[in-house]
């Protein structure tokens, strides 16, 4: 029951995120700021769907790690690109 | 009895669902990282074309895509959750609202390419569509496969092939589906949200 209502929270926690990142997108006066907290709430997400609806949280460390590693590298190898054009 | 404990506890950790499985799951996020940064590292040689070709998509469908996606990702979850509880039938209704959002998922995609096509763009138009459709394509295939896998195991759960101690199966496409929503989590700010 208590895992059941943690998914149930998490999934809003997902959809609020989404939306908060969609919204950050569109201001025009933070380009850079915006950048990174898209970025950092992509980071978020992506972990949240990893570690609890994957399951990944019981796996074993290499898999874990290769999988909590996998959106950090790839959204900092995007925003620095981004930044630096 | 530390040591015991600790070959426990390190025998306790599993990955959900097949090795196979996750081997796959690696090659195709190694694929699409390699696309991810072909496609930041053309965006970064032709800003003006991309930034142009990125203001002539739907970001309202790209939201709603997110929304739709990761919906099903948690339905999906508890289908697995269901079925380790022995209750089979929450599983199946799990299972069938998490295809219903994949298949909003492909329906609005589907709108977004024919919006796409109608207004005279495609493949060959210029290098923004050319990744653009490359990119989400190859992810728009990846969900169909996904909503084949899941099509194919709900009613394996309905005739109790999956038990409280025999999950592999299901854990496996659900590891699949919940991939391909990792995928499409940096797609969307990637192709909607960074101009």
């Amino acid at each position: 029951m208590i895992k059941a209502l943690l998914r149930f929270i998490l999934w809003l926690l997902l959809l609020l995120l989404t939306l908060a990142s969609a919204s950050f997108a569109e201001q025009p006066d933070m380009r850079l700021y915006g950048l990174i907290i898209v970025l950092l709430i992509t980071v978020v997400k992506a972990t949240v769907i990893s570690e609890f609806f994957m399951g990944l949280a019981g796996a074993p460390w290499l898999w874990r790690a290769l999988m909590m590693a996998y959106v950090p590298v790839i959204a900092s190898t995007i925003g620095t690109i981004f930044f630096l054009t | 009895m530390q040591p015991d404990k600790a070959i426990t506890t390190h025998a306790s950790r599993q990955l959900p669902g097949d090795l196979a499985m996750w081997l796959f799951i690696g090659a195709e996020l190694t694929a699409f990282a390699l696309l991810f940064m072909v496609y930041a590292s053309s965006r970064a040689l032709h800003p003006e074309v991309f930034a142009q070709g990125q203001s002539q998509l739907n970001s309202q469908i790209g939201l709603l895509n997110t929304m739709a996606l990761l919906s099903s990702s948690y339905f999906v979850v508890n289908a697995v959750a269901s079925v380790k509880a022995a209750r089979r039938h929450w599983a199946i209704g799990h299972l069938l609202v998490a295809i219903g959002f994949g298949l909003a998922y492909v329906v609005l995609k589907s709108i977004e390419y024919y919006q796409s096509f109608s207004a005279g763009y495609g493949l060959t138009t210029n290098v923004f569509y050319q990744y653009y459709f490359l990119l989400t394509g190859f992810h728009y295939l990846h969900v169909i496969l996904g909503l084949i896998l899941l099509t194919w195991v709900t009613p394996k759960v309905a005739a109790n092939d999956y038990t409280v101690g025999n999950t592999s199966g299901l854990e496996s496409v659900a590891s699949y589906w919940h991939m391909v929503d990792v995928l499409w989590l940096v797609l969307f700010p990637l192709v909607y949200l960074l101009h």
